[in-house]
């Protein structure tokens, strides 16, 4: 599972960082990105992530798999 | 026949429609479920429109998807006022690019780690106030829990003096309900009119045109004592937003005006306050009316993704903001033409029940997925104060149920209701 933020959709609320918050985290203004090196999901933090992308208000998430 | 008459009963709601009153809580989901089969774009009267000297047309959006798609485009649908650029609320009643701007100066602060660091703090406020409201065994949680406890946070949180807090409270219920249905506020407008001088009509209302008159003096009182305060902090800075907000700059190119300053503590002011009150007033309620879903909830509250699923759920469902934006170019929307000063309004109690996006939109569903609700608004303008408003909520919910797990509406004290940013200003509750 690869997981990826459309930075021009995201508005930056955080929501993803509340669900799976080894996975998300957000910069110095509050936009979302995913940590460097998780980009492909860890299997134990799949079902987080797909949490993440289902409740994403503006659907910046992306899942590839 | 049904079909029409259906039609005409959407028709004579839009005409109707008024949400700034408790009455109209009374069947605010049946009619907007009607106006949602029949009317989805519905051209609506709306009191306050002539108040203000605006022109053009008002229209109300019932659908989900409608709702997301405006608050979406801020070009077409803007939030800033006609008068703009004369002191707008910042951020609220401005459009990116300067609204972007404005947002990173503040979304550092209200962080989700910011806002996680505050908890301890809550826990134990919120703790101490509900052991003091639970030695009685009937109480009013408004005034006992729901006011003071998001009140006093925001209070710490901003810099306000802890002592000027009756004041504050009377100053935002003056500007905010004085004619929605709340008593308290209904009294201190009814005091400052006499005050002023106003007469009232013959039902003893105040009358509408001179409503303003109020809240241009109360609004006045609050910016000079705004005044006073960030003189204060210049003197000597402290360790919070006032304090920060004196040291921010726009762009990282220069500070913010006295203005500035002054426009934005008022908007957090407005925001702040009475929003989280407003929604747990609301949500013990429900839990009172539906002790079935509170027992649900006193289950899976110990399970903290649950409960982060929980606490989403009765947000859209007891969601109390309405959403107004204005047209700034002629457009078409799904077959209705809007036109440049049209005012469009989405209710969000409105789109949170939309079955075409929430499946039984009107039951509590405490683990639905997805639930991409609009109580906290859509867009750029989404909530700045979320992360602190869903802690403040799961707090306050969880130690009340850890303590008080059964509970009723008290049999002799009707909830008291206000319409429009709607809310509970009274909610006494006994002990079962
Ligand atoms: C349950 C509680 C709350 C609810 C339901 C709520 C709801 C909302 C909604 C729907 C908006 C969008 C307004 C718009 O699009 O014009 C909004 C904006 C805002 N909220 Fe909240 N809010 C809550 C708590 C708070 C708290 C605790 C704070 C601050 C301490 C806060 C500060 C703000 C600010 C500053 C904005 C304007 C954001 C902008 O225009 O960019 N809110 N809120
Ligand atoms: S939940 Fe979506 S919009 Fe919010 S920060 Fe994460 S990616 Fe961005």
């Amino acid at each position: 599972m690869q997981v990826k933020i459309v930075a021009e959709r995201c508005q930056g609320h955080g929501m993803c960082n509340m669900v799976c918050p080894s996975v998300f985290k957000y910069d110095d203004d509050g936009f979302g990105y995913v940590v460097p090196g998780l980009e492909q999901v860890p299997a134990n933090l799949a079902d987080d992530v797909s949490l993440a992308e289902i409740q994403c208000p503006e659907r910046a998430i992306v899942i590839e798999s | 026949m049904a079909r029409r008459r259906r039609l005409n009963e959407a028709l004579s709601a839009a005409r109707e429609y008024d949400p700034y009153t408790s009455e109209w809580l009374e069947q605010e989901f049946e009619t907007y479920a009607l106006l949602r089969e029949e009317l989805p774009i519905a051209r609506v009267e709306s009191r306050g429109r002539t108040e203000r000297g605006d022109t053009g047309g008002s229209w109300l959006l019932t659908r989900y998807d409608d709702s997301c798609a405006m608050l979406s485009d801020t070009d077409t649908f803007s939030s800033q006022a006609s008068s703009y650029p004369e002191r707008p609320w910042i951020p609220q009643a401005i459009d990116p690019p300067a609204h972007t701007a404005y947002r990173r100066i503040l979304n550092k602060w209200f962080t989700p780690d910011a806002m996680t660091a505050m908890e301890p703090h809550l826990e134990q406020f919120a703790g101490e106030l509900l052991d003091k409201m639970l030695e009685k065994d009937e109480f009013d949680f408004v005034a006992d829990f729901a006011d003071p406890f998001p009140t006093v946070i925001f209070c710490e949180l901003f810099g306000f003096p802890l002592e000027d807090y009756p004041q504050l409270m009377d100053w935002k219920n003056t500007l905010m309900h004085s004619s929605d249905g709340h008593g308290r506020g209904r009294a201190l407008a009814l005091a400052k009119a006499e005050e002023l001088g106003i007469e009232l009509d013959d039902d003893g209302e105040i009358p509408q045109d001179r409503l303003v008159e109020i809240w241009s003096n109360t609004g006045a009182a609050l910016y000079e004592y705004f005044g006073k305060l960030l003189e204060t902090r210049r003197q000597a800075p402290q360790q919070d937003m006032i304090s920060w907000l004196i040291d921010a700059e726009y762009e990282g190119e220069r500070p913010l005006t006295e203005e500035e300053l002054l426009d934005t503590l008022f908007l957090m002011f407005m925001a702040g306050l009475d929003t989280v009150a407003s929604a747990l007033g609301l949500i013990v309620k429900t839990f009172a009316e539906q002790p079935d879903k509170r027992r649900e909830f006193v289950a899976l509250m110990d399970d903290s993704r649950r409960l982060m699923l929980a606490i989403e759920e009765l947000v859209r469902y007891n969601a109390i903001v309405l959403l107004p934006r204005r047209v700034t170019r002629p457009v078409e929307f799904d077959g209705v033409r809007f036109h440049v000063e049209d005012q469009v309004s989405c209710p969000t109690m409105a789109a949170n029940r939309d079955p075409e996006q929430f499946e039984n939109p009107d039951e509590i569903i405490f683990d639905r997925v997805p639930n991409r609700h609009m109580g906290f608004g859509h867009g750029p303008h989404r909530c700045l104060g979320l992360h602190l408003a869903r802690r403040e909520l799961r707090i306050a919910l969880v130690q009340l149920h850890r303590r008080l797990p059964d509970y009723e509406l008290h049999p002799d004290h009707e909830p008291e209701l206000f319409g429009g940013m709607k809310g509970a200003s009274s909610l006494w509750l006994r002990k079962a």
